[in-house]
């Protein structure tokens, strides 16, 4: 956004970079912008003659994220610096900035490498702490996700928030490392007492560049999710608006509230992690409420108008006048997935086809089918039934689950009935699910 | 692990330490280490600022009044004790030292 005067960029930094900011600030002002506000990535320039300022970037430890803007103790800070000849332009997070021009003869604010190095390890703290639990949640979630694999691979919205979540649990990774690698940089340089390098600003700017098309790649993705995909529901879009919405907005205008009223740090201690567990609650509940009402409506209808291929008819029962058989499906790029089951006690027929054209995806959901029906004590078995060799077949002890697998289908079947033997049962769900 | 930090003293604390026997604003520190060091130690406000916080803590000096958002502090006992154990230790370096350099200069 530029206007004549004021100039508004977007810039990711972590505070052990803060060398980096520096040298960007000093370039602005070079080009002309004098640092006017930062609030968190958004940097604000106001025009000037351009000069050469020297900037400092500073973390102060002693003041708590959740102080509000101007406690005490950076007031007493900033009249310090004041005092040496550094003008104070604004602060975010635990980071101060400061600048003089560049003729003026002032003293750098620390002196003792040793000490700065421990301030800026220490601020850095809290955003590690927080990187950790982002990754440990989103694994924790793709994890508990993937124990149903015919539902997450057959359908869009699963899928792309799987990869989603992995791009965030790799970034997270990588910012970690950096940080990791950096501390044992400058200790090592610390014990020469050499000058410790805090990431150059051409580092810095690659980081940006990389940082800022990954978003936009997301971004455009979500929009094409959302408008575009014939099969993703609309239910989903809104999920994801709300989810965007609790998740940015949210935390803005806590941040607005304790700058606004000046309390305690106890106080705002306590409204940020009330907010934080409420909004979790708050996405819980929006999350598992879109779950339940995700009706596959538009692909039912398709589906409906097919005849399922296998039925109870199949085993010589009448067309169940009582009701509509149950049918689900649900398809993807990558799998197809139709579920079916009709009857009632006496005579019943479930079965799950999980079809696709990518033989890692048979693979992975076979493994995963028969490891959750080992964890359930139905110990399947791979038998040797008489159908062809290039069907596998799984059944369990007591003769009742079936597993078939060819090169592109898993079939997950149940024989209720008990006037048909299962090697019969089996025949018939060959013919008419495996042969076209 | 705190007082293992003050056992051998930096020239910065070493010179914050002189300039408080007197009492001084926080804010004159600077120009006093400054001078007393004839310009050879400069101390930053930040590193000032963090090194006259652990020296309250350590009681080695005491705030003795705040107007407005100065606040002045002077050096306690205990302060100068440590002060007075520094000089010594210098002075033996440099007794001990003189013996040999002499020669050598």
């Amino acid at each position: 956004m530029i206007s004549k005067d004021t100039k508004i960029t977007y810039f990711i930094y972590a505070p052990y970079e803060c060398t980096a900011v520096e040298e960007y600030l000093e370039q602005m002002a070079a080009k002309g912008w004098l640092l006017h506000g930062i609030k968190g990535p958004l940097f604000k320039f106001k025009k000037i003659i351009p000069q050469k300022i020297k900037y400092s970037v500073d973390a102060l430890n002693k003041i708590s994220i959740f102080d509000h803007k101007d406690p005490e103790v950076a007031l007493e800070f900033r009249e310090y610096c004041n005092t040496a000849g550094w003008t104070y332009i604004c602060q975010t997070g635990k980071i101060q900035i400061f600048y003089a021009e560049e003729d003026k003869k002032v003293t750098p604010i620390h002196t003792d490498e040793d000490e700065k190095f421990k301030a800026v390890f220490k601020s850095s703290l809290y955003q590690i702490f927080n990187q950790l639990v982002i990754v440990v949640m989103m694994a924790f979630n793709i994890y508990i996700q993937s124990s149903d694999t015919d539902y997450l691979l057959s359908s869009n919205s699963s899928i792309f928030l799987v990869v989603v979540m992995f791009f965030i649990i790799f970034i997270n990774i990588i910012k970690f490392i950096s940080f990791f690698l950096w501390v044992i940089k400058a200790r090592r340089k610390l014990k020469e007492n050499k000058f410790t390098p805090y990431n150059t600003y051409s580092q810095l700017r690659i980081k940006n560049i990389v940082i800022k098309t990954y978003t936009i790649v997301i971004l455009f993705a979500i929009v094409v999710f959302l408008g575009f995909d014939y099969y993703t529901s609309k239910n989903f879009s809104i999920v994801i608006l709300i989810l965007l919405f609790i998740f940015i907005i949210i935390p803005l205008c806590i941040q607005m509230f304790i700058n606004k009223k000046k309390y305690s740090k106890t106080t705002n201690l306590i409204i940020a992690i009330g907010s934080y567990l409420s909004s979790i609650f708050l996405l819980l509940f929006v999350v598992s409420t879109a779950i339940s009402n995700i009706p596959t409506e538009v692909q039912q209808n398709e589906w409906s108008s097919e005849k399922p291929s296998l039925t109870l008819m199949d085993f010589g029962y009448e067309e169940n006048t009582d009701g509509d058989a149950y049918i689900d499906f649900n398809k993807s790029i990558l799998a197809q997935r139709n579920e079916y089951s009709d009857g009632n006690k006496d005579k019943n027929l479930t079965y799950t086809i999980f079809q696709s054209n990518y033989p890692w995806a048979i693979r992975f959901h076979e493994t995963r089918l028969v490891s959750r029906f080992n964890n359930y004590d139905i110990n399947l078995k791979h038998t040797n039934g008489n159908l062809p060799d290039n069907i596998k077949v799984y059944s369990d002890s007591k003769k009742s689950s079936f597993i078939l697998v060819s090169e592109n289908k898993v079939v997950n079947i149940r024989n209720h009935f008990s006037n048909i033997s299962d090697d019969d049962f089996l025949n018939i769900v060959y013919k008419k699910l495996f042969i076209k | 692990m705190a007082r293992e930090q003050f056992q051998n003293l930096t020239e910065p604390m070493y010179y914050i330490l002189i300039s408080l026997l007197n009492e001084r604003c926080g804010v004159d520190i600077m120009e006093a280490v400054f001078e007393t060091s004839k310009g050879r130690v400069k101390v930053g406000p930040g590193t000032l600022y963090t090194l006259l916080g652990k020296f309250e803590k350590e009681t080695f000096i005491r705030e003795t009044e705040v107007k407005g958002r100065k606040r002045s502090y002077i050096i306690t006992d205990k302060g100068k004790e440590i002060l007075l154990n520094e000089y010594r230790r210098l002075k033996a370096l440099v007794k001990d030292g003189s013996l040999y350099m002499e020669e050598k200069l």
